[in-house]
């Protein structure tokens, strides 16, 4: 079964991505926050990484840049809900910079979730 | 019949005239001899008609009395016409005479009598002289010249003149005596207009002379005179001023109007004066600068130049200082122009009253205001797109966390219940309700968009023709669609979906503004900035820029609708048909190609949006523009 860390702060965002997950047959493991998410990755190994952008403490672009030291090769997912103060775009295009393997904007259908899961764990 | 009648019928005839009067006789071996005089006169000269009836001249007068009389008579013959002179006689006191003389022609026509007049005038010399004195105690020079028969000479009296001529001694009695003591030239000129007064018949006669003040300057006269006339004979009596220090006030105020007139013409600002009704007056003083002649507003009042179409602004209050007299700065107010131009100005005004403080009216400066007001409106306009922005931005960022679960979680159940149960339907609408939610919020984000993240160069003018026909081809068949798009070779920063997207936005907008029957063209030309001055107005960076029109000829928009044209949700459809986002999308994607949209229209007029694109300077090498989208 594959183990993904699912990186999202907002509570029920959590729970509907981490359901949908959980329906296909994927091991899903919660943080809260970027900071939480990384000291989760040092304890653990994934197959995948799902994280959202705009997070307290840790963001979701801090986190793929450490995230690295931690496993070189991890895909990471972003999912972005567009941000208060920086046009989504740029900030996805800064998530493909630091090595986002794809990249969602909310609200996606679980479909497209699954899809953009499955693409990033045969990259 | 006075001719012939012998000395005792002519004293007769003569006492009963009520005036001075003697008859001479006219000698036939040459000079005079007294008639008679009647009763008047012998009071007035105390002489006798007794004593000197029958006698000659010079055995009855004193010698220059007779003299100066013989001299007369004898004039009188020559011209065998009335003479008038003036004369004095001394017996126990000087009387001043004016003298008629009238030949009496014998039936021959000779002159064998002459009548004379001598009428007292002491009285008025002495009035005149008093005059004289008190004109030379207060240091104002009058003269009375009584004009020779040569217009030249004739006795000239005066105070005060040789001084204010700057003459060292008074010249003489005599006209003449005056008119050598001055330059030939300046008499000559004076002389001219004097007797060209004279000639005219004028009553008066002003001229002006500016002889050396004796220090290298120059003195400024002014002469004024009143001519009388008695017959032939004229008399000018006038006097003369020295204005120097009223000419130089008036060189002074001349050159302080010159300056004044030549700031107010450089000044780009207007200048206005009410007078006390509060209308408007020509201020010729100051050229160009009169703002009351340029707009053409003298006699109307300050509201008849109101733009009512628009809110007044100020006008109440400057209207409120006006009434109360207060001085008033900087209080705007739009403006329409006789040409029909409007304007909004911003004038200042303070009250004018006279010495005894009646009001007069408003004197003022008023400033074109309307393209600083034009820029900041663009300003304000910008600023609250770009706050709009955020807030959609942030607005859409929490929506979407929101929308996630609800998307996600009725999907979800949806699966789990199964097509057969009751419930399936209702999770199918909330998914449903979910999805169109997520659209209208993905249309906020696109307005909010400022990046070119995504924009790939693409051939504009292809791009444009593709989605020109992909809308001709949704459009009802009653919308008639004008199409002048310039082949143009260039590449611009766009996404072609965008491309799409502003165009189908315009045109459906154009077609809701025709009802569904107007006519739209759509044109696309290549402008540089700087160099287009709509382009220029907007302050777009220098370069190369495609123009995208997209006109109709519909109902147009009021100046209030025009304003708020892209702010996100500002529709003029009823509820329920629009979502006001159309503009505002088109709006986001110009302004994330680094362009801009303009609209011009008038209410009747239909509306034209000109959507400015930047095209690429040269093509870029796709990595180089990977990096410059990542450093947006």
């Amino acid at each position: 079964m594959k183990r993904i860390l699912l990186v999202e702060d907002q509570p029920l965002v959590r729970k509907a991505v981490r359901g949908a997950l959980e329906d296909a047959g994927f091991e899903v493991v919660e943080a809260a926050d970027g900071e939480e998410g990384l000291s989760v990755a040092r304890q653990s190994t994934f197959d995948l990484a799902i994280v959202d952008i705009w997070m307290p403490r840790v963001d979701g672009i801090e986190f793929l840049k450490q995230v690295r030291g931690v496993h070189a090769e991890l895909p990471v997912v972003i999912i972005s809900g567009g941000g208060p103060d920086a046009p989504l775009e740029v900030k996805a295009h800064l998530a493909q910079a630091h090595g986002a393997t794809e990249v969602l904007f909310k609200p996606f259908e679980d479909e497209e979730l699954l899809a953009a899961v499955n693409r990033a764990l045969v990259h | 019949m006075l001719t012939t009648l012998p000395p005792d019928a002519v004293c007769e005839l003569i006492q009963a005239i009520g005036a001075p009067v003697f008859v001479a006789a006219v000698e036939p071996a040459g000079g005079f001899s007294f008639v008679a005089i009647n009763r008047r006169l012998e009071a007035l000269s105390g002489l006798r008609d007794a004593d000197l009836r029958g006698r000659p001249l010079d055995a009855a007068l004193p010698q220059a009395a007779a003299e100066r009389l013989r001299a007369r008579l004898e004039e009188c013959v020559a011209a065998a016409a009335p003479i008038d002179y003036e004369d004095f006689l001394q017996n126990d006191g000087v009387h001043w005479l004016k003298v008629s003389l009238t030949p009496l022609l014998d039936d021959d026509g000779r002159v064998a009598r002459i009548m004379g007049v001598p009428q007292d005038v002491t009285a008025a010399r002495m009035a005149e002289d008093r005059l004289l004195r008190a004109a030379e105690a207060g240091g104002v020079a009058v003269w009375e010249w009584s004009l020779g028969a040569d217009r030249r000479s004739g006795p000239l009296r005066q105070v005060n003149l040789a001084a204010l001529l700057g003459l060292p001694a008074e010249p003489g009695g005599d006209g003449a005596d005056w008119e050598q003591a001055l330059p030939p030239a300046t008499m000559e000129r004076m002389r001219a207009e004097l007797l060209a007064a004279v000639d005219r018949g004028d009553e008066a006669v002003t001229l002006d002379f500016s002889p050396p003040d004796g220090a290298g300057g120059q003195r400024h006269l002014l002469v004024r005179g009143r001519i009388e006339r008695d017959g032939k004979a004229v008399r000018i009596i006038g006097s003369t001023l020295d204005v120097t220090a009223r000419h130089g006030l008036q060189q002074a105020l001349a050159a302080e109007r010159g300056i004044f007139r030549e700031l107010a013409q450089l000044s780009s600002d207007w200048f206005w004066m009410t007078d006390e009704t509060d209308r408007f007056v020509p201020f010729p003083a100051i050229g160009n600068g009169d703002g009351v002649t340029e707009l053409g507003a003298a006699g109307l009042a300050r509201r008849d130049l109101l733009d009512t179409r628009v809110p007044a602004e100020d006008m109440p209050e400057i209207e409120a200082a006006v009434a109360a007299r207060q001085p008033f700065r900087n209080l705007v107010y739009p403006q329409r122009q006789a040409d029909g131009r409007a304007l909004v100005v911003s004038i200042s005004g303070n009250p004018r009253f006279d010495a005894e403080g009646r009001y007069l009216g408003y004197i003022g400066v008023c400033t074109d205001i309307t393209a600083r007001r034009n820029w900041m409106k663009l300003q304000y306009g910008r600023q609250k797109l770009e706050a709009l922005g955020q807030m959609a931005g942030g607005l859409a960022h929490e929506l979407n966390n929101l929308l996630q679960p609800m998307l996600s979680f009725a999907t979800r159940a949806r699966r789990m219940v199964g097509d057969g149960s009751p419930v399936a339907p209702l999770l199918d609408d909330i998914a449903a309700s979910g999805r169109q939610a997520r659209d209208i919020v993905r249309g906020v984000l696109t307005f909010s968009r400022h990046d070119r993240a995504e924009n790939r160069p693409v051939v504009l003018s292809e791009a444009v023709c593709r989605a020109v026909d992909f809308a001709a081809g949704v459009l009802p068949p009653t919308v008639r669609v004008d199409r002048s798009i310039e082949p143009l070779p260039d590449t611009a920063a766009v996404r072609t979906a965008d491309v799409a997207q502003v165009i189908m936005n315009l045109v459906s907008n154009a077609v809701d503004a025709t009802d569904g029957r107007g006519r739209l063209s759509v044109a696309l030309r290549r402008v540089q900035v700087p160099g287009d001055p709509l382009g220029e107005e907007r302050g777009l960076a220098p370069g190369a820029y495609a123009v995208l029109r997209v006109a109709d000829d519909g109902c147009g928009m009021e100046p209030g609708v025009l304003a708020n044209v892209f702010d996100p949700f500002f529709t003029t459809k009823p509820v329920g048909e629009g979502t006001g986002l159309g503009l505002s999308v088109v709006y986001g994607i110009a302004k994330g190609w680094g362009g801009d949209v303009v609209v011009t229209s008038a209410p009747g007029e239909g509306a034209s949006f000109e959507v400015f694109v930047p095209l690429c300077a040269d093509e870029l090498p796709s990595s180089q523009r990977q990096a410059r989208d990542i450093a947006v």
